[in-house]
């Protein structure tokens, strides 16, 4: 067992906070947010530059080969410095899964380019009023003799305004699970640019009589969907760690805040009661981290667990975010409801977090049915090849 | 990072394994189910607290020449969550984890050598001496006197929450020497024999209706002052030094989950009697959370106890371990009477039915009120938290 960072997590770590420390201030991140599709060419071209867009390729495919342990402590600085670029939807969801069912030829027409920060592709999967990542989809595909005909819609694709690529989650006739390769002003195709929650850009997604080939499906229909469920689990444990590191923003915003900001005579942390909710703050991180931690060491030992494993995040991260989102607006007063301060970003960073994906309680009760279908819960989960009595 | 037991920590959990499976007797373990006070009875932690002296396992903190194992953080933890998850008695901290580490490092070599050995052996049984009427969250307003008298101090005053008293022969204390300057240093820490004449003590019932604490009243009391452990006036360092383990050396998350596998029997025994909880989504949800919770819990315990070098200290972290501990602990035992519904009315103050595990549910949850109480209260955690690890 080994409770320290490797070589490779530290390397990310510090890399990627001295470089948004550095490089993506208050004004950088403005500059972000009005770039041409809210991704900033520059910061794009960093991110590739310091290998994050091949975090998760493997190192023969070019990338440099990181699991959810690496992916998470990268996303956790993202979320302390609220990036805008969809880094998820890209490299966490899209390229994860290209690498993980794209033929060899595919792979070669994308990966390379994807890595290098030329090409972005964006997985269009979430429909409205989804119950869970997991339901079977509306849209569908219809073969024909010529190829697939795609009919239905997608709900705020994050990071689709300006991608060189769809992936398209459709269900297919015979209960397969269709991937398909989409150029984005394909005939038949709508996308209606949005503004999301947390400022980033997104598209709603309209698939009229979509025409497409063979050769655009990705995988086989018959086994992508395991697959295609790891990657959003996967990428659900991501923003779980991205919004612990909004979460500890938060906290030391709003501990800087008190600290400073004086009534009835006194900085607002000398009041008890001030103090008690700012540990309660800190505890709620502290949770959140661990529950992030576990989720990833567990899905890095068994990517079949990682369904499991972002049902647990979900609900702790979840409830956790909601503590401490509520509790920084609160302690910052009126200014916590102005949009002057970042904290206000941060509210609607974790509120973002929260609307996606499906509710808490729903993780919460997967986890509880899990739990309970299995006995899996009688045993420890942090040495989970134990076995008692 | 990564959860992958080595070659040697596989080898070590199977060895623990054997070892409960050649020691832990049913009547033992049946003993540590049917406990809902804090502490198992000396006769369900006794035998156990032998079986592990005999193997040599009582006191893995210890250093390697008074009978500690030199085991790593990871060991530690391996051990502690095997024998929890086995359903093993608790062994009384009182003696081998909570004064043992004070007389290590301020005792004497006499004390070291009368009162080590029998902390091992169990021929002692300590209790603590610190909370007082007006003394609890405020330890350091303790008032019981000890005024030097020859070679003895002679002590007035009482102490109160003294848990498990009644079966002690040992207390350790601290009394009041000196009510010059500042009031943490006029307070010493004394070691005391129950049996000297002029301390009675008088039970307090609880509100799970069991028999757990105490208060200790002494009249004139003497105790050699070759009973003091450090300098007088120099107790409070000691407190402070014990509090620390008492506070951060523990390991829980096994504990909690046997505490939550107790109420699985009861899940399975109300699905056989037709009220399966897997058809109540409200309660499928909260155990979602509860599981989720802990499972946070013991990783959060994992990396900050398995990160720790031998002889480490947690520090101020080990508020956040106490909080987090003590609150799961509650969560579970209210879980555990919901489920009963109407079969928690029946109250059978003190007295367990042992045909049952239901019967602890209700007792359980009342007396784990207490743990958000002693050992700091939840106020004075976060309190610390927010100066030590917030900053403020």
């Amino acid at each position: 067992m080994l409770l320290a960072s490797t070589d490779l997590q530290e390397m990310i770590e510090s890399s990627v906070l001295d470089y948004l420390k550095h490089e993506y201030d208050f004004i950088a991140r403005a500059n972000s947010l009005s770039a041409p599709n809210g991704v900033h060419s520059t910061v794009w071209q960093n991110f590739a530059e310091m290998g994050w867009l091949g975090l998760p390729v493997t190192e023969e495919n070019g990338g440099i080969g990181g699991g959810p342990v690496e992916a998470g402590l990268l996303m956790r600085a993202f979320g302390q410095h609220l990036v805008v670029e969809p880094y998820v939807a890209c490299v966490l969801r899209a390229t994860r899964l290209l690498q993980l069912v794209a033929d060899q030829a595919q792979k070669d027409q994308w990966l390379p380019a994807m890595i290098a920060g030329k090409k972005r592709l964006v997985l269009a999967h979430e429909e409205r009023f989804e119950i869970a990542p997991w339901a079977p989809r509306a849209t569908h595909a219809t073969r024909d003799a010529d190829g697939y005909l795609l009919n239905g819609s997608k709900a705020l694709v994050a990071g689709a305004p300006g991608a060189d690529a769809l992936i398209v989650s459709a269900e297919l006739e015979d209960g397969g699970c269709g991937l398909f390769l989409l150029a984005p002003d394909s005939p038949g195709v709508e996308l209606i640019i949005q503004r999301t929650l947390d400022s980033a850009h997104a598209a709603d997604l309209t698939l009229n009589q979509v025409r497409v080939m063979d050769s655009a499906l990705l995988g086989n229909p018959a086994s992508n969907r395991p697959l295609l469920n790891e990657v959003m689990a996967s990428a659900i444990i991501a923003e779980c760690w991205e919004a612990t590191g909004a979460m500890q923003a938060a906290l030391e915003q709003t501990a800087a805040y008190v600290s400073e900001r004086q009534q009835f005579g006194k900085p607002l942390s000398s009041f008890q009661v001030v103090q008690h909710r700012l540990a309660e703050m800190a505890v709620a991180c502290e949770d959140s981290l661990s529950a992030c931690q576990l989720a990833a060491l567990r899905t890095q030992d068994d990517p079949a667990c990682a369904r499991q494993m972002a049902a647990l995040a979900r609900s702790k991260v979840g409830r956790c975010a909601r503590e401490v989102s509520q509790a920084a607006v609160q302690l910052h007063g009126a200014m916590g409801v102005s949009e002057e301060l970042i904290v206000a970003s941060l509210f609607r960073k974790l509120l973002a977090f929260h609307q996606q994906h499906g509710t808490t309680a729903a993780f919460s009760s997967a986890y509880g049915n899990h739990m309970l279908d299995t006995d899996s819960w009688r045993n420890s989960q942090v040495l989970p090849t134990l076995t008692t009595e | 990072m990564n959860l992958t037991l080595t070659t040697e920590e596989q080898a070590f959990r199977e060895e623990v394994r054997g070892f409960l499976r050649d020691n832990l007797t049913e009547e033992l373990r049946q003993g540590q189910r049917f406990t809902s006070g804090v502490y198992p009875e000396p006769e369900t932690s006794g035998p156990w607290q032998r079986k592990l002296n005999e193997k040599g396992w009582l006191v893995p903190l210890w250093p390697r020449e008074l009978g500690g194992t030199e085991w790593s953080a990871i060991q530690r933890f391996i051990f502690e969550s095997e024998c929890a998850l086995a359903g093993a008695p608790l062994v009384h901290p009182m003696g081998v984890r909570l004064v043992s580490p004070v007389i290590i490092r301020f005792g004497t070599e006499e004390q070291k050598a009368r009162y080590l050995p029998r902390i091992l052996s169990g021929e002692d049984y300590w209790c603590q001496g610190f909370s007082e009427p007006g003394a609890g969250s405020d330890l350091a307003s303790l008032k019981m006197r000890a005024i030097a008298d020859g070679d003895d101090y002679i002590l007035n005053g009482s102490k109160i929450w003294t848990t498990q008293a009644h079966h002690a022969n040992m207390m350790f204390a601290l009394v009041r020497t000196s009510t010059e300057g500042r009031r943490q240093e006029g307070i010493s820490f004394l070691l005391i024999d129950m049996n000297t004449p002029g301390i009675e003590v008088r039970r307090i019932d609880t509100i799970g209706g069991d028999h757990d604490v105490n208060e200790v009243f002494f009249t004139d009391v003497r105790v050699p002052q070759s009973n003091r452990v450090g300098p007088e006036n120099a107790g409070w360092e000691c407190a402070k030094y014990l509090l620390e383990f008492e506070r951060g050396a523990g390991i829980f998350s096994g504990r909690l989950r046997s505490q939550l596998k107790r109420i699985g029997e009861v899940i399975d025994q109300l699905a056989a009697e037709g009220q399966d909880i897997r058809r109540n989504p409200q309660l499928v949800g909260r155990f979602g959370e509860l599981c989720a919770d802990l499972d946070s819990f013991e990783m959060m315990e994992l990396r900050i106890m398995g990160g720790l070098q031998p002889g480490q200290n947690p520090g101020p972290v080990s508020s956040i371990l106490k909080l987090r501990n003590s609150r799961m602990k509650q969560a579970i035992a209210e879980f555990g009477a919901e489920i009963l519904g109407h079969e928690g009315l029946r109250w059978r103050a003190g007295e367990i039915d042992t045909s049952s595990t239901m019967s602890v549910l209700i007792p359980d949850y009342l007396n784990s009120r207490a743990f958000t109480i002693f050992g700091g209260a939840s106020e004075v955690q976060l309190g610390i938290i927010a100066k030590s690890v917030v900053g403020i």
